[in-house]
This record gives structure tokens, C-alpha cells and sequence, in this order.
């Protein structure tokens, strides 16, 4: 009875991990192997070990400058999208059942729609003869529109990935014993000061969540900048298409690939353990 | 129903032969005969206009002649080779409706099997000089790239049509000028075309790169897009008034009523073809032998040129009044540009890396 017991726990893991072993685990590992082959135009893809995909990312200023455009990309917007997202966490705790029904439908509308027609959705708005352009044109700023550049991107992973900062900064939230912020305030800090010392640092670990997987899914987007960055604004997933299905270059697409999963390992891994070593430590034990 | 002979009941054996052979062949395309397993193929091709063209006119057609069924799959000529490729253990496509640069780059790794010319008949009606020498797969329509440009803004500014390339450099079309990305065919033919214009050539595309950066740094380039839909866009929206187009874009346009009209550019316009590859291990490799033979017909190469504005490879097709100046013919074809196909695929990533460091970069 008891080992039947014991073995319980591993059952209810079981259909992860296979579908983590299949779907995840077995075809990084056959990226990583197909990363090291060589390619050529004339022969395909020749199956001797090689390190040149790999010195052609990280020798080059073209690929490097590529790597530290998708890195400031996925930074910018999970700052942004924290920004954005933690007023509205904020007021969805204090905020009425109803209200906070309205909210947070309409903080997930934007994962309702797909991302093709959301993504064209903003080029009508920001695009050239576009929504913002009419609007801004009675102002005396005709030919405005800013299609095509990183602040475009920016705006529209922001647009769909605030629901996952919302959302973690809210469990948080709604983790801290409202008691605390009470006797703060009782003993006489002002209500700024029980946000900055008091809700913030208890909320810090939704935080934290929230902007890595920002972060995660930013650096790792495709659609969004190749459809609003343009051609000109290449990052790692747009190169990663164009290697694997204009030039079937797929070991060095696999090379663009494996990087990029290293940049975000390297990313959490820094950003956890700053976080567990740093001043609010006892925030994530 | 499959047959409409039910009353013949005690038919003997050569009748109901001729019974099953003869409507399996002419009657199961329109009527349904759930008995037998209905032969099919897989169609690998292209959106757009020649999807609707092909779902319409040349499919139907060919069901209802043959009774094999034929599953179309939709994407690019790109797009599809990837699918063909990533799957040559296995092959799902019949069918793949390649271009040029695929189509030798397919045979290369011999992705692709050489027809039969006793299945596909039409093979010798084929212009001479666009079979394959190895009988690998063969071009079923042609067309250029050239010069698109819009009409309107042209005759509102009482400017002549442009004739040459180099018109693209003109100062009066600053920041109106579109150029495809160089992942599109019609930039790689562009750009292999200013590179023989300007001395080089395919082997040596040097003095185009420097060319086209001259371009984009005087003029500007409005847009890179990275497909014809995303061009129509461009040129449509008068975002831009001049590009390098294909003729069947412009063509397929113009049937619609545009304003953007195609000029073939002194220099030469460069001549390409989209081309029918039976996939190797495909399991109806005569099914698709009779497709592809189907789609070869003096009728369906004339049907072709008039739905898709593609013209036409068979010498005994005719090409539409309206598209006789656009379209070249086994007479013209030697003045167009035929850039080396063996270099270009040889060299693509090259031509792809620095086109993307000198000309499609951010400043």
C-alpha cells in the first residue's frame, strides 16, 4: 500500500515529462547535434563536427550586432511591459468582483485574437495611411507613422505579453496580508512610502516572474518584428527563417537557434540569482 | 452511384469490363464511387491568383479527365522545397511546383525524378530551350522581371515612362522607391541583372552591390517586402512609385483594374520559370506524370496565360491579345536575360549575406 502510495507522486508527473521529453528535450538535443554539421549550397548538409556556425554568430560585429539587438529588444519590452502592467495588477486587487471581470478580459483579449491578425491589426493603426497617421495629420504632422522601426515591435509585444506580467504580478499581490500595508500606514508612512517599502518588495517575486517570461517570449518572437520591425530589422528569429527556409541552411539556423536559448538561460539564471542574493533575498525563500 | 448501367443485370464479363474501365476513366470525377480507393496526388504550390486559377480551371479540368484527385497545398516555392526536403525519406508531395533556382538546387541533391515522355506527351511541344538537358522535372510557365511603376503619379507629374534600371536611381523618385527583399526571386534576378549591366556578373556582383547602396543611400528605399502580396501593398498604397516587379504581378493587377503598369528594362528583363518536379518516392509517380502533362496542353497553357497572366511554354499555346507584349515567345525569348541558374544557386548565400550587410540593414 505504501509504495503504491510513494509511486503516486510519479504518475501524476508522468504525462509531462514524456510530452517535456518528446516535445522539448528530444529535438533541442537534435538542434544542438545539427548545430555542429557543416552545410554547403552544392552538397546539403555534411555530417562532420564543425564550430563554424558558431563562429559565425560569435565573430562577426553583423551577427553580434544581431544578438545585442534581440537582447535590448526583449529588455525594453519587459521593462515597458512592467511599467504598463503592474498599475493595472495594482488597481485589479483593490478594484470590485465585477471590475475586476471587466479588467482582466480585457487584459487577455489580446491572447484571443491570433497573432497574424493582431499583428496586422497594428500595422492599420501605426502603418502608413493608418488610424494614427489620420489622427496626427490635422495636427500639422502629415507623413508620420513609425511602421517598420523598433519602437513599432516594441508596442506590439508589449500589447500581447502584459497579460503574463499582469497576471503574476496579481498572484503576488494578492499573496500580501492586507494587515501589513494597514499597519504601515497606522504607523504613519505616507502611501507612497507603503508602496515603495512595504508592496513592492513583497510583490517582487510576480515581478521578477513576469519580466523573465516577457523577457523569454520577446527575445524569441517572430512574427511581430518581421511583420512590424520590416526586413531591415533583423533579430534572431528573423535570421533563423531566413537561414532555415530561404537558404535550407539548417545547421546554422540550429547555431542561431541554440544561442538564443543559451542568451535567455544565461538571462534567468542571472537575474534568479541576483535576485536570491540581493538586499529582498527573503522575498523568494 | 458508380454506374448508370444498373438495369444490365446479367451482363457478361467484357460488358462489365468495359463498365468498370470506362467510368472509372470518364465518369468518377463527377460521380462519386465510394467502392474504390480514389487515386490521388499531393500538389505542392503557390496563394494568390494562381491558387484560384488552379482550384478553378486547371484542377476540376484534369479530375474530371482522370479521376485521380489531386490535394493542394498551399505556400511558397520556398517554403514548399523545405517540406520536400525535410521529408525525402517519406515524401507526402507528389507534386512540387518549384522555380528555378529550387529546381536545380532539388536535382542537385536528387530530390526530384526525371519524367517519362511517354506519359508526359506534351514534353516536346516545350520550347527547346527551357527543358531540362536531363529531363528532370520541367518549366511550365514563364515571365520576367522588370520595372513596375504606377501610371497615375506618373502621367499627375508628366513624367515618360521609365525605361532603363538606372531610372530607378533618378533623384525625382526619392524615397519612392521599393526594392523586394533579397529572400524574393525578383530582387535575386534584380540584383544579378545590375551586376551584368554594370560589368560584372554572376560570378561578381561587386560593382551591383556597390550600385544598389548607392541607391539606398541618395534615394532611399521606402520598403523591403518580403513577399508580392506585401509589394502590392507598397505599390498600391502609393507608398512607393516605382519597384522591380514581376510581369505576372503587374499582369494579374491590371486584370483587376490597377493603375501600376510593367516595362521590360532596356538592359534586358531577366526571364524565370516556375517548374513541375515529380518528387523522388512520391507513391503515384504516373499520377503525377499525368498532371503534370495535363497542365502542359497547348488548352490548359493558353487557359494559364489568360487566369494567371503566366505565359506560356508550350510553342502551340496562344497568348491573350491584351498580354502579347508582356508575354515572350519562342521567337523573343532569346532577348531576354537568363542568368546563370548554377551560379546563382551556388552562391545564393553569399548574395543573401552581403545584400543583407551592405543594402538591407538599418543605418
Amino acid at each position: 500500500m505504501s509504495a503504491r502510495r510513494a509511486s503516486v507522486p510519479y504518475l501524476l508527473v508522468l504525462p509531462a515529462t514524456i510530452v517535456f521529453l518528446v516535445f522539448f528535450i528530444a529535438p533541442l538535443v537534435t538542434l544542438t547535434i545539427n548545430s555542429f554539421y557543416d552545410y554547403g549550397r552544392l552538397t546539403g548538409i555534411v555530417h562532420v563536427f564543425t564550430l563554424k556556425n558558431y563562429q559565425r554568430i560569435w565573430l562577426d560585429s553583423f551577427y553580434l550586432e544581431i544578438v545585442g539587438r534581440t537582447l535590448r529588444l526583449a529588455s525594453v519590452t519587459a521593462a515597458i511591459t512592467i511599467l504598463v502592467g503592474y498599475p493595472v495588477a495594482l488597481y485589479l486587487t483593490m478594484a470590485s468582483a465585477r471590475v475586476r471581470g471587466i479588467i482582466i478580459f480585457l487584459v487577455l483579449s489580446p491572447l484571443l485574437v491570433s497573432v497574424i491578425v493582431r499583428t496586422f491589426g497594428w500595422v492599420m493603426i501605426i502603418g502608413p495611411n493608418g488610424l494614427l497617421q489620420s489622427l496626427l495629420a490635422p495636427l500639422g504632422a502629415e507623413g508620420v507613422h513609425f511602421l517598420h522601426t523598433e519602437a513599432a515591435v516594441v508596442v506590439g509585444l508589449v500589447n500581447v505579453l502584459m497579460p503574463f506580467v499582469v497576471l503574476a504580478v496579481v498572484t503576488a499581490l494578492q499573496a500580501i496580508d492586507p494587515a501589513v500595508p494597514f499597519a504601515a500606514a497606522s504607523l504613519g508612512a505616507s502611501p507612497w512610502r507603503v508602496f515603495f517599502k512595504v508592496i513592492l518588495p513583497l510583490s517582487l517575486p510576480g515581478l521578477l516572474a513576469g519580466m523573465l517570461i516577457v523577457f523569454s517570449l520577446a527575445s524569441s518572437s517572430f512574427v511581430t518584428p518581421a511583420v512590424l520591425g520590416g526586413s531591415q530589422f533583423k533579430v534572431l528569429s528573423t535570421i533563423m527563417y531566413q537561414q532555415a527556409l530561404i537558404l535550407q541552411n539548417w545547421p546554422f539556423a540550429a547555431a542561431v537557434a541554440i544561442t538564443l536559448v543559451l542568451i535567455v538561460l544565461v538571462v534567468v539564471t542571472l537575474q534568479t540569482n541576483l535576485a536570491e542574493r540581493g538586499r529582498f533575498r527573503a522575498m523568494f525563500q | 452511384m458508380p454506374y448508370r448501367s444498373a438495369k444490365g443485370r446479367g451482363v457478361d464479363v467484357t460488358r462489365r469490363a468495359i463498365c468498370l474501365a470506362t467510368p472509372a476513366i470518364v465518369l468518377s470525377g463527377i460521380v462519386s464511387s465510394p467502392a474504390r480507393a480514389q487515386e490521388k496526388i499531393v500538389l505542392a504550390s503557390y496563394g494568390g491568383t494562381i491558387e484560384q486559377f488552379m482550384r478553378n480551371v486547371a484542377i476540376p479540368s484534369f479530375e474530371k479527365e482522370t479521376g485521380i484527385q489531386v490535394v493542394y497545398v498551399v505556400g511558397t516555392a520556398l517554403s514548399n522545397y523545405s517540406k520536400v526536403m525535410a521529408a525525402r525519406r517519406n515524401p507526402e508531395i507528389d507534386v512540387y511546383w518549384a522555380n528555378d533556382i529550387t529546381h536545380l538546387g532539388g536535382k542537385l541533391q536528387g530530390l526530384y525524378e526525371k519524367l517519362d515522355p511517354n506519359i508526359v506527351t506534351n514534353l516536346k511541344d516545350v520550347m527547346e530551350v527551357l527543358r531540362d538537358p536531363d529531363g528532370i522535372g520541367v518549366p511550365s510557365n514563364i515571365s520576367t522581371t522588370g520595372i513596375q511603376y504606377n501610371t497615375k503619379i506618373f502621367k499627375e507629374k508628366g513624367w515618360s515612362p521609365p525605361t532603363s534600371w538606372l531610372d530607378l536611381w533618378d533623384p525625382k523618385f526619392k524615397g519612392r522607391v521599393a526594392l523586394y527583399s533579397i529572400g524574393v526571386l525578383y530582387s535575386q534576378e534584380f540584383l544579378g541583372s545590375m551586376a551584368r549591366a554594370l560589368g560584372g556578373s554572376e560570378k561578381d556582383i561587386g560593382p551591383a552591390i556597390k550600385k544598389i547602396k548607392e541607391l539606398r543611400d541618395t534615394n532611399g528605399i521606402v520598403a523591403f517586402p518580403t513577399s508580392p502580396a506585401d509589394m502590392d501593398n507598397v505599390m498600391v498604397q502609393e507608398q512607393a512609385w516605382i519597384s522591380n516587379n514581376g510581369s505576372i504581378r503587374t499582369l494579374a493587377l491590371k486584370d483587376r483594374g490597377s493603375v501600376l503598369e510593367y516595362v521590360d528594362p532596356k538592359e534586358g528583363a531577366a526571364l524565370f520559370s516556375v517548374n513541375f518536379e515529380v518528387v523522388k518516392g512520391s507513391r503515384n509517380p504516373i499520377a503525377a506524370q499525368k498532371f503534370i502533362n495535363h497542365m502542359l496542353t497547348a488548352d490548359m497553357q493558353t487557359k494559364a496565360a489568360a487566369g494567371m497572366g503566366y505565359a506560356p511554354v508550350n510553342v502551340n499555346a496562344t497568348i491573350p491579345e491584351k498580354w502579347v507584349r508582356y508575354m515572350p515567345t519562342a521567337k523573343t525569348i532569346h532577348s531576354y536575360i537568363r542568368l546563370d541558374r548554377e551560379v546563382m544557386n551556388k552562391n545564393l548565400d553569399q548574395w543573401i549575406e552581403t545584400w543583407n550587410r551592405e543594402i538591407e540593414a538599418k543605418r
